[in-house]
Parts: structure tokens; sequence; C-alpha cells
């Protein structure tokens, strides 16, 4: 199937689904339908695992004036699409009406596509597992300190059409490759883990990340307790930073939670919530970035929009249920979470946020605080932290302490406390070095005081 | 669509994998409802429902695995994905050093009904809703809220199983939940509290105390209440009290992963070759089994249709087992012990935990307080993570200060850290009674496949030394 033949079978079902609709006498419906092919290959000491198949399904969600209902199903089949179709406008007419609620997305001018690499078509089961092998033998190189490692390609194309009763009609499609490594290294009884990935829209290098990660993982043997509990500024490596910021930024800047007058910072629109060298855009038309689609997952153009500018919190992000109740209408940023898309509502998430780059890089940083904390690699906690109030406490595997400008020792995990909220005017440094990732963010190296640090 | 034609379609596809060279096959139907309603500051924002039915076939070449779904229910397409299977499994052989093998089993064929009181498919969806108000107007006994939300969860159906030993196996999975969340802010400060679980039972569930959803909406409140004159854990380290629901994903996430046995054959369990070792203390007993009298989640059979036994991994301190599939288990010398599960059709099943859960000591509730003296006492967790190198974070989310033997004021939110390894060492005592827990909302992630639906739970354990990630 090529991507064109895909886009044609997805508006064609979507055409279908709005012909039963009318038959059936249904006043307002809005179908998401979705399809896509996975493959996934994973590596562990000798241990192959792999998954191969095709993913699709329906979501429907049916107005009765407005009593909303939603429900889904797997597949094309015609008899389940009418059933969902009957299921979702009886839970409607079942339930209370919601009064906010006026009406699914209006026509609208769709975004760009992002680029679309065809070569992810034809990259096949056996062109991974032949990455892969190529991969394993690097791993050869290292010493027996080296003593497991996973290694995991997947490769995915697919797509999304959106049809509504108000005569949205529109699709979108998507390619994406990404590959992880996972090394765990021992060293006279001491182990230590580390994680690398990479992720674009075109068939990845699994090479670099498994030389990546086993470097950090190495980096970190010999590592030696913090023995304190202290207030130092925290050094975050972009990919740390982002794993940081990314989850708070998602969540604070969420629009539903202003609405529903649970985001600390939903009286805070045009009031400094940062440093006034803190500028961010949700960017949902750079055509390289992995989420980029013409349209969201509820048939809204996909958008850039100023969150913050210089420090001054500027916009929420909303789709169209919360926009239209905040009064500013959609951002384009409703998105469908989980392993099947299309048993999602749609919910908001940034398309990518993206941090205007400052001046000084890494070492720059490191080199200026005669007493640091630099991490890189992964957090613990972040997502279960208290985006309410905004007080974490995390732990950071790959730790390292800072003394008169330079790493000194590596250090075993560590626990950082502190506020997200807060953190954002404790920003010492916006690095120059912006690195392109997976997570919800782009971030460079940043400097942050205040965290209270033990270990 | 009935049972027998299902049956028929996993047989096709054992017959026809056998037919284009497999040594075995697995076939597995789920056919699953779930519903779930958001009851946001009084208004309905979710109402749905999502039909999950599809057919996943494992199949078994030169040695090899490979896994292929489809949510297509017909004899061409279950071939097609039977051949997609065996397609990927021969291509992976080449570098496939470790090869799958297992014992062969007997046969089983059964039949595992969960019967309940109160099925939710037989319960209006208005009266689900009521439940909902009812919870949220009992917040407002305790305090005037700035925003609330209910949500309940449904999931139940059906799985269907066969594989090339001539199994056939029919079960039908059961998981009701509702939690209940209040916000309130004061001074600036948002307050948060809540409450809620679920149970593998019908309603019947929240019928009862302390399940209904007027004691869920007092805590909620009670608890928001309660954060409005939190103090800052302290920081570093100190003796804690861990509640059934903390150390519950303490088990989950830190230990219970260690245990399972991909990761002790990859050789990236810091417990892989240890069996025998004494790892922690005598009060420190870790379970993982399918069926618990405590609640919990029901799971008679794991996705490789191998029966959800007790799998003592943690035996006063020792460690007794592993958490295995049939590969595994062959590889290790020993038995299967029902833990080959995944999340959905779309996924092969992987290790993954069953209900897992401390094991019970002598202490009452009291006692164990008395005992610390001085300390955190971990109750309420929004979660937690653990890394292969046995450290881990897990939040507690409410918790207070135990001082002179008595709990004296509520702590803000706090991390604890460590390691499993150390933690457990450190177990100085457990209570005699056991909570366990299960859910719609949330459950177990590993390998991308998350939601699963996991049990969890214990006694209240005490340790004497737990990194507490606070601030002074």
């Amino acid at each position: 199937m090529s991507l064109d033949e895909l886009k044609n079978e997805l508006l064609s079902i979507a055409e279908s689904c709005l012909k039963y609709a009318k038959e059936m006498k249904i006043p307002s419906a809005e179908f998401f339908v979705s399809k896509g092919s996975l493959t996934e290959i994973q590596y562990t000491k000798g241990k192959v695992k792999s998954r191969d198949g095709l993913v699709s399904g329906i979501g429907i969600q049916v107005a009765d004036n407005q009593k909303v209902g939603f429900a889904s199903c797997a597949g094309f089949a015609e008899d389940s699409i009418k059933s969902t179709l009957e299921q979702a406008f009886k839970i409607a007419k079942n339930r209370p009406a919601d009064p906010r609620f006026t009406g699914f997305v209006e026509v609208n001018q769709p975004g760009k596509n992002g680029e679309l690499d065809k070569g992810i078509l034809d990259h096949t089961g056996e062109d991974m597992l032949s990455q892969i092998s190529d991969a394993v033998k690097l791993t050869e190189k290292y010493d027996e300190r080296l003593i497991g490692m996973t290694i995991a390609s997947n490769n995915i194309w697919g797509g999304h059409a959106i049809a509504n009763t108000n005569g949205v009609f529109e699709a979108s499609l998507n390619t994406l490759n990404y590959c992880y490594a996972n090394p765990v290294v021992l060293d006279k009884g001491e182990r230590s883990t580390a994680f690398d990935v990479k992720i674009g829209r075109s068939v990845q290098d699994i090479s670099g990340v498994v030389s990546s990660s086993v470097d950090m993982a190495m980096k970190h043997l010999g590592s030696v307790e913090l023995g304190e509990t202290i207030k130092v500024p925290t050094i975050w490596h972009p990919l740390t930073a982002g794993n940081f910021l990314g989850a708070v930024l998602q969540a604070g800047l969420n629009g539903a939670t202003v609405v529903e007058k649970r985001n600390p910072l939903g009286e805070k629109l045009n009031e400094e919530i940062a440093v006034k060298e803190l500028n961010l855009v949700d960017d949902g038309q750079d055509p390289t970035k992995i989420s980029t689609t013409a349209i969201d997952y509820e048939g809204t153009g996909r958008r850039k929009t100023k969150v913050i500018e210089n420090g001054v919190l500027k916009s929420f992000l909303f789709n169209d249920y919360y926009g239209k109740i905040f009064g500013i209408g959609s951002t384009g940023n409703a998105n469908r979470q989980g392993n099947a898309e299309f048993e999602a509502l749609p919910t908001i998430s940034p398309t990518k946020f993206v941090m205007t780059p400052g001046t000084k890089n890494l070492e720059e940083q490191i080199e200026e605080f005669d007493k640091a904390i630099y991490m890189e690699g992964g957090l613990m906690g972040v997502g279960h932290s208290n985006f309410i109030s905004g007080d974490f406490s995390i732990q950071a595997i790959n730790a390292f302490l800072v003394e008169k400008g330079e790493i000194v020792k590596p250090i075993k995990p560590i626990s950082i406390a502190g506020n997200f909220y807060k953190s954002l005017k404790d920003l010492i440094h916006i690095g120059s070095d912006i690195t392109p990732s997976y997570l919800p963010i782009d971030t460079p190296t940043l400097t942050i005081d205040g965290h209270t640090t033990s270990g | 669509m009935d049972n027998e034609f299902i049956f028929y379609l996993l047989h096709k596809a054992v017959k026809h994998g056998e037919e284009i060279g497999a040594s075995f096959i697995e076939a597995r139907m789920d056919n699953l409802n779930l519903t779930t309603i958001n009851y946001t500051n009084e208004i309905i924002t979710e109402s749905s429902t999502r039909e999950r039915k599809g057919i996943g076939i494992v199949v078994y070449v030169d040695d090899t695995v490979g896994y292929s779904f489809t949510p297509v229910l017909t004899p061409e397409a279950i071939k097609e994905t039977t051949k997609r299977a065996a397609k990927i499994a021969k291509a992976s052989a080449f570098l496939s050093k470790e090869k799958e093998t297992f014992d062969e089993r007997d046969a089983i064929r059964d039949i595992a009904e969960r019967k309940v009181v109160k099925h939710p498919k037989d319960v209006e969806f208005d009266e689900k809703i009521e439940m909902l108000k009812r919870s949220i107007d009992s917040i407002k006994e305790k305090i005037e809220p700035t925003s609330t939300t209910a949500v309940y969860g449904e999931l139940w159906g059906d799985k269907f199983f066969v594989n090339s030993e001539g199994s056939e196996i029919y079960w039908n999975p059961m998981i009701v939940d509702m939690r209940t969340v209040a916000t309130k802010k004061v001074n600036g400060f948002m307050a948060r509290g809540n409450d809620g679980c679920g149970s593998s039972q019908g309603l019947e569930f929240f019928e009862k105390e302390p399940y209904t959803p007027e004691t869920f909406g007092i805590n909620a409140g009670k608890y928001c209440k309660e954060q409005e004159s939190a103090v800052s854990a302290p920081a570093g380290k100190g003796a804690a009290l861990i509640g059934p629901r903390l150390g519950g994903v303490l088990a989950h996430e830190s230990f219970g992963h260690l245990s399972e046995s991909d990761f002790v054959l990859s050789g990236m369990s810091p417990i892989a070759d240890r069996i025998g070792a004494t790892l922690g203390s005598e009060h420190a007993t870790i379970h993982d089994t399918g069926l618990t009298p405590n609640g919990g989640l029901w799971l008679p059979y794991d996705d490789s249709g191998i029966p959800a036994d007790d799998t003592v991994i943690l035996d006063k301190g020792i460690l007794v087992g592993y958490l295995h599939n049939r590969v595994s288990a062959k590889k290790m010398n020993t038995k299967p012990t029902g833990n080959s599960r995944a999340i959905t059709y779309m996924f092969d099943p992987i290790p993954r935990m069953k209900n897992t859960f401390f094991g019970a000591g002598d202490l009452t509730e009291e006692e164990a307080i008395e005992l610390m003296g001085n300390g955190i006492y971990a109750v309420g967790t929004s979660g937690g993570q653990a890394d292969m190198d046995g450290s881990f974070l897990f939040k507690c989310s409410r918790g207070y200060l135990v001082e002179k033997g008595e709990i004296t004021k509520t702590i803000k939110d706090a991390a604890l850290t460590g390691n499993i390894l150390e933690f457990i060492k450190h177990i100085q005592g457990a209570t005699k009674n056991i909570e366990m827990f299960t859910g719609y909302f949330g459950g177990c992630g590993k390998g991308g496949q998350y939601p699963l639906p996991v049990g969890m739970g214990g006694p209240i354990l005490y340790a004497d030394e737990v990194m507490v990630g606070g601030e002074k």
C-alpha cells in the first residue's frame, strides 16, 4: 500500500461513516478513522522479540443537542461501525446535557503536513534485523563490563482522517522510525545503566544510540554517595532538562485545567511566570518534527502558538471544546493518546514546545560554578509529581558533582526537590545547544537555582 | 459472534501455522468492553465505551518467536496474520542466539467464570453517573472545593485461548473502579485530596465500606483539607511506615520487575543468579499471585494459557523464585508461573506481574506506629518508578509525620528514594492485615503496554532507613 492509497482509504471509510450517520438520522457526529502499520523488533542478549501488524479502528462521537457520547471499535467492518455509531448515540441520549458543549469542529484551514519519507514503507523487518545485527556487532568492541544491552527498532507509518457533520473532511499522514539502546554495565559489583533514543520521520542510525548509551553508562561507574543535603545550582543536559520541564509545561499550559480551575497558572495570563530570557512556542508546523500533521486529532489545522514571550505567559493550549469555553477557540492541539488512538477522546497536548536558545553551551555553563550538580540521562518520578502545587521530588540516575568549574566525579542517584513553577523563575542559564528530542519539548542545557539535592 | 465460532477461528490459526512450518502456535482473542465516565466540576466531560476485539497470534519457527495481530475476524484475515507472524519469526532466526524452547504440557480445557452480583452491563448509565454525583456531594461535607472530579471505569468481557497442545480456555475479566479528587486553592496554593480504587467485582463492591462513593468523597475532602496545613517532609534518611497502597507500588515497581524472568535472563536484573541468597530481613516476603482472598485483580490464567498460581518470590528475606513464562521456566529448570501477559490483542505476552504484595507480619497499625516512634507514615501514592539497578522513587502523595509514637502533622508531597535491595534489608515489621487493590485507571506500563491491570497492596510495612526527598 502507498501513502496515497492509505489516504484514500481513510477518507473513503470516513465518507461511509457520514453516510451511515445520515441513514440512521443521527443529528451530529464526528468520526476519527485511524490506520497504521507497525513493526517492532527488540534484541536483548541473544534473544529477539518481534511484533508486526496493522492497527485500525474508528472513534465516534455523537451529539444529541448538548449530550455527547463516545464509542470506538477496532477495524473497519461495516457492522461494527454501525453498531458503534448506535452505541455512541445511545450513550448520548442517556446522559445529562453538557451546557458548555456547542458543537464539533467547524470547517477550517488545515495546516501543512510534516515531511513524509516513503523509505519507511520500504524498510522491512529484514532491514531492521540487519541494522540491529550491525549494532550488536558494535557492542563486541566493549570490554566485559558491558553485561547486558537491549537494542530496539520501531518502524511505523499510518494516518488519520476526521470527518464530521459540520463538513470537516480531512486526512493527515505520518512516517516514523525510532530506535533505542539500554545498556547495563557492571564493575567491581557496581551497576550502572543508561538509555538513549533517536527518533525521526526517516530511518534512524541505531549504532549511534548504542555508542552514546554505553558511553553514558560507563562514565557513571565509580560513583560515590553525595553524602549531604545541599542547595546548589543544578545543570541539566538538554534531554534531561526536556524530561524535567516537558511534563510540567505540558500540564501547566494545558487549557483544560485552566477552565476546570485546577491549573496554578490559570490566572497568570500576561503575567511574568519565568525569567525574561525564556521564550517558548508550540510549533505544530515544523515539517521535521515528529508530531507535525496537517490537522490535529479532531480536525483543526495545526499551527504555531507563542506560549511564553520574554518570561510572560501569552497563551494556553486548547482543543476545540475547551478553546470555545475559554473564548479563543482551538489552538490545534487536540491529540489522542495511547496504543490505539481511535480508542481515545481528544485531549490537549503540545505538538512540540521549542525553547529559544541562549548563549552558553554545556561546558561554558559548567565552567561558571564553584559547586553544582550536573545531570544527564533519565530522571525518575517526574510523571508522578504534583503538577497542581508544582512541588516535585525526583531522582536523577546519572548525576555528577561539579567543583571549581569541572565535573569531578559521578555520584550515586540523588533526589532533587523543589517547585516546578518556581524553577521557571530560578533559571540561571538557557543554553545555546538546543537539541531535537522525542520529548514534548526541545530545550538546550539549563541551569537552575534553588533545588534541594540529597543523596 | 458466538464462542464456538471464535474457537473455530483460533484453531484455524493453529492449523495454518503448523501447515506453514511453525513448531508451536498460541492464538488468543480478546473481546473486551470498557466504559469511562468523567464527572468534572459537576459536568459529564466523558461518557464513553470502547469495544476492544481482536486476535493475537504467537508463532514459533526455528525456535524463534514472532507475533502478529488483527482486528479483522474472518478466516482469511486469521490466515494472513498467522503468515505474518511466521514470516517475522523466520526472518529473526539468524540473529536469535537464545533459542525459544519449552517443555510440553498437558492440554487445559477450562471455562473460568467470574461470578458477580451486580454486573456492570446490567446497570444503567445513569445509575453509574449517580454514584459519581453522590461522591462529589460528599466532598462538600468537608470542604468547599475549587475543583472536583469523579471518574468511573469498568472493564469486562471474554478472553479465549488455544494452542498447539490442544488447550482451549475461556475466562471473563472483570474490573470496576471509581476515583474521586478534590482540589482547593488556599492562599495561592493548590491543595489536593483523592480517594478511590477498583476491584474484580461487580458494582456491589461500591456498596460496602470503606469503598462507597460517599466515603471516597468524604476522604477526598478530608485529605485535601489536611494539605492546607501540611509541612515539608524532613529530607534525608529516617524511619518510615509504608501503607498498603505505597507498599504495593514498591513491591511491584521495584522488586517485582527485577524478578521478571526476561530481565533475569538478560542479566539486567541485579537479582539474576541469586536464588537462595538472603537479600532481605526476615520480615521481607513478597508474593505474586493471580487469585487473592484479599481483593485485587482476579486472574485465573495468563495470556499463554498457564494457571496464574501464587508465586513466592522472596521468602523471609531469601530469594526463592522469579516470574516466568514457559520459555524462561525451561531455561531455569522450573515451572511457568502464569506471568506471561499482554495488555491487548495488539501485543505479545511478556513476563509481567499479577497481584504483587509484601507478606503480612504480626503487628497492628497502632503497634507499628508506636514501634517506629519518630518518622513518616507514607499512606497515599501517586505512583513510582524504578530502574534496573534497583534504584527507585515512589511518590508519597498523602503522608503524616509521626513523633514519639503519635501521628502529629500532615506532610506535603514527598519522594521516597533508594535501592530496593537495601530497602528490604531494613524492613523491621509488617501488620497482620492485608489490603489489595486493582484498577481500571492506571496499571503497569512495561514494554509500552500501558495500562495493564495488575493488583497491588499488602500490609503496612515498617522500615528503619528510608531516604525521603523532601525539603528542609
